[in-house]
């Protein structure tokens, strides 16, 4: 692979929502996402990328720190994060990038404008939507003509909103009436979704198998115009006169239950809500096509990436964040054994995921494991059948391995430690 | 204003409101005994927006397309009443379309200005076959999000072009030109605004209809469902036409034209359109 002596530029594109596997190429029969599509074959995709805390702030903060949430603070929407640690954006303003941002931002209590140049495309929450933050993103591309090497971050907002629908129709008959005239389309309901479960999320009363269905469908709609806007960013590039200098980077914040055990949104440790796309190209850099399906990888990782290849230290104390560049130059170097995301939605707990196992473990001292390889829709609980018992206690102890190397946030230190 | 969170949540009841709305009696009877529903409201048995459609009297204005029209929508948003239950209209932007079928080249022409948000721009020229489907030519679009910036400004100004030939659009955008395959008609939402007539030559066309977004980040084949229709009795025969139209990169758009064909609302899950005047001079209005 060729070097190059100039230091390069980024380009971040983020989206919300996003489930793993909401991409056709991956196999996805129910979704068209072309430019996805495009952006897999000309770079490496990592398959068992993982939310570092599968909600919106948190796994922002994650990205923009490199450290987990229980040490940024961020460990629910709306709680601020540490006010001492440097962003992202700060970091690589201070040595000598221009760092610029449009689009959904969604850290508390930092503001986007001290930490990036704002572009036009909202301050928070995605108001100025995903078309107007693609062309911003695509204007920028094609006329920015600093002497830096710059750092575009561009956040979009969907395929978010899908889960609004859960506030809409109430009408079970409304429903009914958009069911049939959509039926023939409509993708089938989630292999872990119960029919004869009870099912009652948040908002938008009962739903039966039909409406999660609808549910589906409008979420893959959703994801196709998003991907559309994700395509022209990466067009707009291809186009530019920086493409063969610049890392293009592309993810999640986190996924979406979509039904998956009888679930809407995220919060949650299952795979749909925890695992999200990551797909990196830069021509002649990252090998193209490739699927890698064997490494665990964190959202905290991609800053930790970033910074490796800016040419930067680490930010302070990102102890558990790994760059990806060795994986992507074929240095063969050593890989963690497992990877550990956190969630407070329903209590302090983190997974701790390894090639095959995930357990799920509460401050409460609640517990549960799955064996992914051979169920991976994650609906056999292991935890209390003791044949799995072994396998259980080598996550807890994983667990404790872990959090013995982050700095806990001063208002998160009581959960550290899970009894074997 | 609301939130945006409000916003949406009463947007999209009122987007599915106002279709099924238009679904007739039986469905009226069946929701009215569901204690959530907008059909209980107060505005009468099929709620506030039907009481809101039964009161629309429609803009004045001529009906001779073979004249230059121009249409203005309001973009909607709906604030409710503190239980989120009876929506009610505001302006969050406007929309203004002139029509001109007097063109040499024997298009016709769409003129577009719209204004969304807190400075967002876009001004468009769409030129359009005299097919069945006003299947789009040519178009040619600018888009601009203020900045406040004199260094950024530049950079959030675009412009886009478009041009089919054959069965292929060439298309100059995001910094490049490329040609791109559409073997099927192509369509964008102002042709669609001739309402009964293009509307139902989709829905009862099995031809693969490609639709054009603005700027153009999809084109995607199309489904086109039916019209249903709902007369109501009263002090004034009403007959509303509604047509969905949804697909690959498309939400489902519920197309809800009066009897005289003429687009009353055009709601896509967030956001929906008023038509509020049309005027028909032959001038420009802009």
């Amino acid at each position: 692979m060729a070097k190059t002596t100039k230091r390069c530029n980024i380009v971040f594109v983020h989206v919300d929502q996003m489930t793993h596997d909401a991409v056709s190429s991956y196999g996805n029969p129910y979704v068209q996402t072309p430019n996805i599509d495009r952006i897999a074959n000309e770079g490496t995709s990592f398959m068992l990328a993982h939310s570092g805390n599968p909600v919106c702030c948190p796994a922002r903060a994650c990205w923009y720190t490199g450290r987990m949430s229980s040490e940024h603070g961020v460990v629910k929407n709306r709680l601020p994060l540490l006010e001492s640690l440097p962003d992202l954006g700060q970091w690589v303003r201070d040595r000598g990038y221009q760092a610029y941002y449009t689009g959904k931002w969604h850290i508390p209590y930092r503001r986007v404008d001290q930490s990036f140049i704002l572009l036009p495309g909202g301050r928070s929450y995605g108001e100025q939507g995903d078309s107007g933050v693609a062309s911003v993103a695509s204007g920028f591309l094609q006329q920015y003509s600093g002497n830096e090497p710059f750092f575009l971050n561009v956040g979009f907002l969907n395929p978010h909103d899908c889960c609004y629908l859960t506030f809409a129709p109430k009408s079970p008959a409304m429903k009914k009436q958009v069911i049939e005239k959509l039926r023939e389309h409509l993708p089938p309901a989630p292999k872990s979704f119960d029919p004869n479960r009870p099912f009652k999320p948040h908002e938008g009363g009962e739903w039966n198998e039909d409406g999660v269905r609808l549910y589906n469908y409008y979420y893959y709609r959703m994801m196709e115009m998003v991907d559309a806007e994700i395509g022209r960013v990466y067009r707009a590039l291809k186009n530019s006169r920086f493409f063969e200098n610049t890392l293009f980077l592309f993810t999640a914040d986190h996924g979406e239950m979509l039904g998956h055990q009888n679930q809407f949104k995220k919060g949650v440790f299952f795979e749909s809500a925890l695992r999200v796309p990551l797909v990196l190209a830069w021509p002649g850099r990252i090998p193209q096509n490739r699927k890698d399906d064997v490494h665990l990888v964190s959202g905290v990782d991609l800053p930790a990436t970033i910074l490796d290849y800016a040419e930067m230290d680490p930010m302070p104390d990102m102890s558990v964040a790994r760059s990806l560049r060795p994986l992507l130059e074929d240095k063969k170097p050593s890989w963690r054994e497992y990877v550990v995301a956190e969630s407070y939605s329903g209590g302090p707990g983190r997974a701790v995921r390894t090639e095959r196992y995930k357990a799920f473990l509460y401050q409460d001292g609640s517990s549960y494991l799955y064996d992914i390889k051979t169920d991976p829709f994650e609906k056999h609980d292991l935890a209390r059948d003791s044949a799995y018992s072994d396998e259980l206690n080598r996550c807890r102890h994983y667990h404790n391995e872990f959090v013995k190397q982050l700095k806990l946030h001063p208002d998160f230190q009581g959960f550290s430690h899970v009894p074997a | 204003m609301m939130n945006r969170r409000s916003f949406l949540i009463a947007s999209i009841e009122t987007s599915l409101a106002a279709y099924f709305t238009c679904l007739g009696k039986s469905w009226s009877q069946e929701i009215s005994h569901d204690p959530g529903s907008l059909g209980t409201m107060e505005g009468g048995p099929l709620g506030p927006v039907s009481a809101y459609l039964q009161e629309y009297r429609g803009p004045s204005g001529s009906l001779d397309s073979s004249k230059v029209q121009t249409l203005s929508f309001d973009w909607v948003q709906w604030k409710t009443n503190r239980h989120r239950q009876v929506p009610l209209q505001s302006v969050v932007g406007e929309l203004k379309v002139q029509r001109d079928p007097l063109q040499e080249d024997n298009h016709i022409v769409y003129t577009v200005r719209q204004t969304l948000g807190q400075g967002e721009h876009m001004e468009g020229v769409y030129h359009c076959l005299r097919d069945k489907w006003l299947s789009l030519a040519r178009w040619d679009i600018k888009v601009h999000l203020e900045s406040g910036s004199v260094s950024i400004d530049p950079m959030t100004r675009i412009q886009e072009k478009g041009t089919r030939e054959k069965d292929t659009l060439i298309l100059e955008r995001d910094g490049g030109t490329e040609r791109i395959a559409c073997p099927g008609p192509l369509i964008c939402r102002w042709g669609l605004l001739d309402g009964g007539r293009v509307l139902n030559s989709l829905a009862a066309s099995n031809a693969s209809v490609f639709l054009l977004k603005e700027p153009s980040g999809i084109l995607r084949n199309q489904h086109f469902f039916p019209a249903e229709t709902l007369s109501f009795p009263g002090a004034r025969e009403e007959t509303i036409s509604t047509f969905l139209q949804t697909g690959p990169g498309c939400l489902p758009t519920h197309w809800i034209l009066d009897e005289q064909h003429r687009p009353l609302f055009v709601t896509v899950f967030l956001l929906s359109l008023v038509l509020k005047e049309i005027t028909s001079s032959g001038k420009e209005i802009f």
